[in-house]
């Protein structure tokens, strides 16, 4: 069984992403172009894992749903629409005058045209009718994540990092700490108190010699609100 | 309603103020990225100058490609405008997180439940979108990670019948060869080899999900709309089986 165990493993890194997975803007180039990038291309050829990769990228950008799929689908693309009225909002096309309308449509357009310019003597070029304008709600505060700045690890290591830092942020009252693999598959999580996190036995079990590990800190409040972010870092173990 | 040509003869002729034309002007939009200046209608009111004639038509949200929807988003001072930008953004996009969220957690009120949070998370995080790929391949990794790593986290215990059954037999590059010393990684780096050589496309999605990805299988078998009897597991169960004989055949040979 040992042995199974073993082989296990070794199956299941074999299907992770590796050191040389691409990562999803170069495969979505290769969608565009599969040409671009000769050694890109040669190495989806000859790695199943990225092949899925861009099955599920493709599977994504379908626009329309199956069949089976489509009712619910839409129930809650309409369930996200009415909650956009949190922090990102209700939209709507720009609802356009019929007598704009008129403009569209060739063989009115003229007429059309002839008849408000002289009739009205108006321009539409500073129409200023503002049918099209959504109001936001009174108060609304757009919240964006503030930085955060990580200082360690990063680059090429010698060996599994003992700590990782950052720079504190103000007003924080713990940091959560993730590391993932290059395609964001988290390898573990942790937290701290202290913009600083000692590498336990787990963390350093968690990283490979070879593998890139990304790594990315978050900020949060006494009540657990992110409050700020860090853009990803990233190291690898030689 | 698409843009027309540049060409089409003005609607009307106007103005003592610089005309516009606005199709060769939304089209440099959308090459540079750039935002324009706006007013009240905020897709409406570029100009450009010809001479003495005006062409004016309303542009139309879908005029705009994402990036430059993010582009005007970021550059308009006024925040009732801009939240127009951002609200097409994702209006645009609701229906591929809806069904994403849909074929990997099957259950509609869980799968909207975690395609709002992707939502609030996306746009949480759209100042460190830089434009590296387009803003679909940015949101889907934002999809793709909560979800998968969603379902983990609600399958935290094995799936006893499927492990059971590869892990006891899967070939094992390692032992009887006389590569038995060699490291795991460099096994690993022939596994990749033989995955890639020896299954079919659905194979090897299947083999990468559950094994790479840590997918359960019924999982498995929505996101890849199986719809043979036993879904996943057929092709897990065919796929050890071409493995165990390619592994075998590699043995021989080393």
């Amino acid at each position: 069984m040992a042995d199974n165990k073993n082989a296990l493993k070794m199956w299941q890194e074999a299907a992770s992403a590796g050191e040389n997975c691409l990562p999803l803007e170069t495969l979505e180039k290769l969608v565009e172009n599969a040409s671009a990038d000769a050694k890109a291309a040669a190495h989806l050829a000859s790695c199943a894992h990225c092949q899925t990769e861009l099955s599920m990228l493709k599977s994504f950008e379908a626009a329309m749903p199956s069949a089976d799929e489509g009712a619910a689908a839409g129930w809650i693309a309409a369930q996200l629409q009415r909650q956009q009225s949190g922090p990102v909002r209700q939209s709507s096309m720009i609802r356009v005058p019929f007598w704009r309308n008129l403009f569209r449509v060739p063989y009115l357009a003229g007429a059309a045209a002839l008849a408000v310019v002289l009739a009205l003597g108006i321009s539409l070029y500073n129409s200023d009718s503002g049918t099209g304008r959504l109001t936001p709600p009174a108060g609304e505060n757009n919240y964006r994540a503030g930085e955060l700045k990580l200082l360690s690890p990063t680059g090429d290591l010698a060996e599994a990092p003992t700590e990782f830092r950052w720079e504190a942020v103000p007003g924080a009252a713990s940091y959560k700490v993730e590391l993932t693999d290059v395609i964001g598959k988290i390898l573990i999580s942790a937290s701290s108190t202290q913009p600083q996190l000692a590498a336990t036995p787990e963390i350093k079990a968690a990283m490979r010699a070879g593998m890139p590990v990304k790594w990315k800190v978050t900020a949060l409040d006494a009540s657990g609100k992110s409050i700020a972010e860090s853009s990803g870092g990233s190291f690898k173990i030689k | 309603m698409a843009a027309q040509p540049s060409t089409v003869p003005s609607m009307y002729g106007v103005s003592p103020d610089p005309p516009m034309n606005r199709d060769n002007i939304a089209q440099r939009q959308r090459n540079a990225g750039v935002a324009p200046r706006h007013g009240h209608n905020p897709v409406a009111q570029d100009a450009r100058i010809r001479p003495s004639i005006a062409i004016i038509r309303e542009m139309r949200w879908e005029d705009l490609s994402d990036e430059a929807l993010i582009a005007r988003y970021r550059a308009e001072a006024d925040k009732a405008a801009a939240e127009q930008y951002i609200n097409e953004l994702f209006r645009r996009h609701h229906v591929k997180v809806a069904r994403w969220c849909l074929s990997v957690i099957g259950n509609r009120e869980s799968a909207a439940d975690l395609a709002q949070e992707i939502c609030v998370k996306a746009y949480q995080n759209l100042s460190y979108f830089k434009g590296q790929s387009k803003f679909s391949t940015w949101l889907y990794s934002i999809t793709r990670n909560h979800c998968l790593n969603a379902v983990r986290s609600r399958n935290s215990a094995p799936e006893m019948e499927s492990e059971e059954m590869v892990v006891e037999t899967l070939p094992d590059l390692g032992s009887d060869s006389p590569l038995a010393s060699v490291e795991r990684k460099q096994q690993a780096e022939i596994a990749r080899q033989l995955i890639n050589e020896t299954l079919d496309e659905t194979e090897k999605a299947v083999f990468t999900l559950h094994f790479g990805e840590e997918l359960p299988l019924d999982t498995i078998t929505r996101m890849l709309k199986l719809d043979n009897a036993s879904g996943a597991k057929a092709y897990l169960v065919s796929a050890k089986r071409k493995l165990d004989r390619a592994a075998r055949r590699w043995k021989a040979r080393t």
